[in-house]
């Protein structure tokens, strides 16, 4: 008989106290069943400290969450919340592995997650379901844009609908007026006017502080060659409608990799000479977009091209630096032959999946249909004028207000929006439909604004676009005028076997052979030996597959 | 036997349910390791997913730049682990000659605050300060007439730097062991010493370094197995296409097949074969530890 002295009394019970708190912390909630009330939806939320929100309240309870409670009774619960776009994705795939239920409404980040569901066989296929509970308008725009549905489908059927882009994206050149005026050069037009602009810039002390140290033009190039900003696409564009990570039609009208065209050896060329003199970052090898635009905006370059909203972010910082700067956006310079070129904007900007186990097709497209009156300018929308009044625009004394300005001036303090005037962008939070944007429906109103910036707004549509500024109109309407040069990727199918095996390899080969005829290791020629290699790795492959996907596309 | 367990059981106990976090969390899992013989699906699970075999340590050799990407893994790794032992070493030994205790401590403190940093942050920062235009390290080295080089961008000077950088973010933190153990020197053998006439250096020499060498042997052997780490957090902050040739590691590719393919069963091969050569590399390192030194570390 063991005597039971203190302290192995108190030894064994902190063992059984330890044992006990292990198992406590365990198990997982599991998504709730509804109630027979309101019908419930559940869906992961994705919240960054980009998203605003009113005082009192939050990701799950705002005015949007009550709106679908009141008017469609619609409890919408999140099963998750993360902050970062690759988290969601994590916290998807997780929930596969385990088998534990996905949330009804899924918002894949990456065509190859989105394959992953789809072949999970853990989605619906959604084909009837648009057919019954479309509204007419949403089912003639998605006739009008069917590209991303490609991406959506697998074996005739379709798995998505897609969040639509409203198309702004483009690149511009952004480009220091004042410099320009200093050096006595006009706006470039075509690749050899740059040449010399660029030229100027490096050697002719165009910040006139008396130091040799700016430099043309800022590029990134440590990640692609088409970053978000400071991108090298137009510099392709100019000799060929090729372009990497672009599959474009080629001879015969079979599908071709961009990357490996023969145009692309001229515009290495070019960007080997300019890297030679000195026109560009000699850093750019190892700068991603955000570093690389620190050299515009520390006035260090004098060209940076770009999103047509620069102007806003990140070059603002630009403007409280030196209120003296004069930056413009331009069109692209035409190359030797007159060709103009930019890469495409993804028509989807985002995919929205159905767990299998959804039941509630009909609530969903319900939602969908009402909401999208904004987008639609359907003046018989309850959305009509905007999303939610006191949010995106704030109604008062029998009038609407879109400007921050006016909003300060005639509406009292507690209706506006956020403490300074300004408005919160509550699409953030439209987390069963995204933010129900749609394909070029801003380019009107942006030409409009920009020929005339009194003009007065004659839609909610337009009232929105000019909230934004002229620097907005302005790069608006010159990314607009050149929508016919968009090199466009005419491959939107799911991963191609060869793909989701060989892409890391030919990436690397690809951004390895760029950057070292770029920076000069190696000679020009060395692009055809880069070409060789890339087809003996899997480019002849991809190729074919490619082209397969292609035809069983084609009616 | 029976006496040595009525004697020791309760700190069996106490220990329990760390063993059996330990048995739960990490060698059970070690079955998992069957996935890197799958094409592992995360719905289909382990049972269900289809056998692989061979295949990923197939596309694992026959991987063009393989070789290429294991060398610079190699190579990274077996620098860092011996600046890393030798600086925080010397360090250690200098640290420990220091009198004044304020200063000391201040010293050691600075000193340690790096390898708290990410390299998320510290990466943006390198970036500034190696840059060529004006950076500070080659405005310093202007001074002596050198001319700006391109650190980061250079295959001639990638590695080096990433050695360099890796061990003033670390050493302070290694040498934290080492000044233990310097504290925990009889003082008496340094009086004997003295009265024998042996000045500072000599005492170093024969009373520290005997004294630490055989936690230096432990900290170098537990360091051999992660040869096959060469700082992924580190390398894929500071890489970029200029450098793949020489920087580019095992994990930085593995990274970006995993983010194509979201392939776990590749991660888990890849992963398996760094684990058995880790392995191999410390039971060497111990049995020569014992052979040459005469020193057991269990």
């Amino acid at each position: 008989m063991r005597v039971w002295t203190k302290s192995r009394i108190c030894f064994a019970a902190m063992m059984a106290l330890v044992l006990v708190g292990m198992t406590a912390c365990s198990g997982n909630q599991s998504g709730s069943e509804g109630e027979d009330g309101p019908i419930v939806i559940t869906v992961g939320g994705l919240s960054d400290s980009t998203v605003e929100f009113k005082d009192g309240e939050d990701l799950e309870d705002n005015v949007y969450t009550r709106w679908l409670k009141e008017e469609k009774n619609i409890d919408l619960q999140y099963e998750f919340v993360v902050s970062k776009a690759e988290d969601y994705a994590t916290k998807l795939r997780l929930a596969l592995s385990s088998g534990s239920r996905l949330p009804d409404v899924i918002w894949p980040n990456t065509i190859e997650l989105a394959h992953e569901l789809i072949e999970s066989g853990k989605v619906k296929a959604i084909g009837d379901d648009i057919e019954q509970y479309a509204s007419p308008e949403l089912k003639q725009l998605y006739e009008e844009h069917p590209e991303p549905f490609a991406s959506l489908s697998r074996d005739g059927k379709v798995y998505g609908i897609p969040g639509y882009s409203s198309m702004t994206g483009g690149t511009v050149i952004w480009i220091r007026q004042d410099w320009l005026d200093h050096v006595g050069l006009e706006a470039p037009k075509t690749m050899d006017e740059m040449e010399r602009v660029l030229d100027a810039f490096t050697h002719e002390d165009p910040d006139q502080n008396g130091k040799d140290d700016t430099f043309g033009l800022a590029l990134a190039l440590k990640n692609s060659y088409n970053d978000w900003m400071a991108t090298a696409d137009w510099i392709f564009g100019a000799y060929g409608d090729n372009l990497s990570g672009h599959w474009v039609e080629g001879e015969g009208g079979n599908l071709v990799y961009g990357g490996v065209q023969p145009s692309v050896k001229e515009a290495l060329g070019t960007m080997n000479r300019w890297m030679e003199k000195g026109y560009i970052d000699p850093e750019a090898g190892i700068k991603d977009a955000n570093k690389a635009g620190d050299a515009f905006v520390n006035e260090k370059a004098g060209v940076i091209a770009g999103p047509y909203w620069m102007g806003a972010f990140p070059l603002e910082n630009l403007a409280a630096n030196n209120p003296g700067a004069n930056y413009v956006p331009l069109p692209l310079p035409a190359g030797p032959d007159g060709q103009i070129g930019r890469a495409w904007t993804n028509k989807m900007e985002s995919m929205i999946l159905f767990s299998s186990e959804f039941k509630h097709m009909d609530a969903y497209f319900d939602v969908l249909n009402e909401m999208s009156g904004f987008s639609f300018g359907d003046e018989s929308s309850p959305f009509y004028k905007g999303f939610f009044n006191g949010y995106d625009y704030v109604e008062y004394d029998g009038k609407t207000y879109y400007k921050k300005e006016e909003i300060i001036e005639h509406v009292p303090e507690e209706q506006w929006p956020k403490s300074d005037g300004g408005f919160i962008n509550v699409q953030k939070y439209f987390s069963l439909t995204g933010d129900l944007e749609h394909p070029y429906m801003f380019d009107e109103p942006l030409l409009k604004f920009s020929e005339n910036p009194e003009a007065e707004p004659a839609n909610p549509i337009e009232s929105t676009v000019v909230k934004w500024g002229k620097y907005h109109w302005n790069a608006g309407a010159v990314r607009i005028s050149q929508n016919e040069h968009t090199i466009v990727n005419a491959f939107t199918g799911l991963p191609t076997e060869t793909m989701m095996t060989r892409s890391e390899l030919m990436d690397k080969l690809e951004s390895e052979a760029y950057s070292k005829i770029i920076y000069g290791e190696q000679p020009l020629d060395y692009f055809d030996t880069f070409v060789e290699n890339w087809k003996k790795s899997g480019g002849e492959q991809m190729t074919q597959e490619v082209n397969a996907w292609y035809e069983s596309t084609r009616p | 036997m029976k006496k040595y367990w009525k004697r020791t059981w309760p700190l069996h106990m106490l220990l329990l349910p760390s063993v059996i976090l330990l048995i739960i969390f990490q060698y059970i899992p070690i079955l998992g390791i069957v996935i890197a013989f799958q094409n592992y699906k995360p719905w289909l699970g382990i049972l269900n997913s289809p056998w692989a075999g061979w295949e990923h340590f197939n596309y694992l050799f026959t991987y063009p730049a393989s070789l290429q990407v294991i060398t610079n893994t190699l190579i990274i790794a077996f620098f860092k682990m011996i600046t890393n032992l030798i600086v925080p070493f010397v360090f250690a030994l200098l640290l420990n000659e220091v009198r004044r205790m304020s200063f000391k401590r201040l010293v050691q403190t600075m000193v340690y605050l790096p390898h708290f940093m990410s390299w998320v942050i510290l990466g943006g920062i390198l970036i500034d300060i190696l840059s060529v235009n004006g950076g500070l390290v080659n405005q310093f080295l202007s001074l002596f007439g050198v001319n700006p080089i391109f650190f980061l961008g250079s295959p001639d000077w990638f590695r080096p730097t990433v050695i360099v950088t890796d061990v003033w973010k670390e050493f302070g933190f290694q040498a934290i062991i080492f000044l233990a153990a310097l504290s925990g020197i009889n003082p008496s053998l340094y009086e004997a010493a003295e009265i024998d006439g042996a000045n500072r250096w000599k005492q170093t020499l024969h009373i520290t370094v005997p004294s630490i060498t055989p936690i230096f042997i432990v900290v170098a052997t537990l360091s051999l197995g992660q040869i096959m780490n060469a700082g992924f957090d580190q390398i894929f902050n500071l890489y970029n296409p200029l450098v793949y040739s020489v920087g580019d590691i095992i994990d930085t590719f593995v990274y970006r097949v995993g983010l194509v393919g979201g392939s776990f069963s590749f991660g888990t091969a890849v992963g398996l074969f760094k684990s058995m050569i880790g392995f191999i590399f410390i039971v060497v390192a111990y049995r020569a530890a014992y052979k040459f030194a005469n020193y057991r570390i269990f």
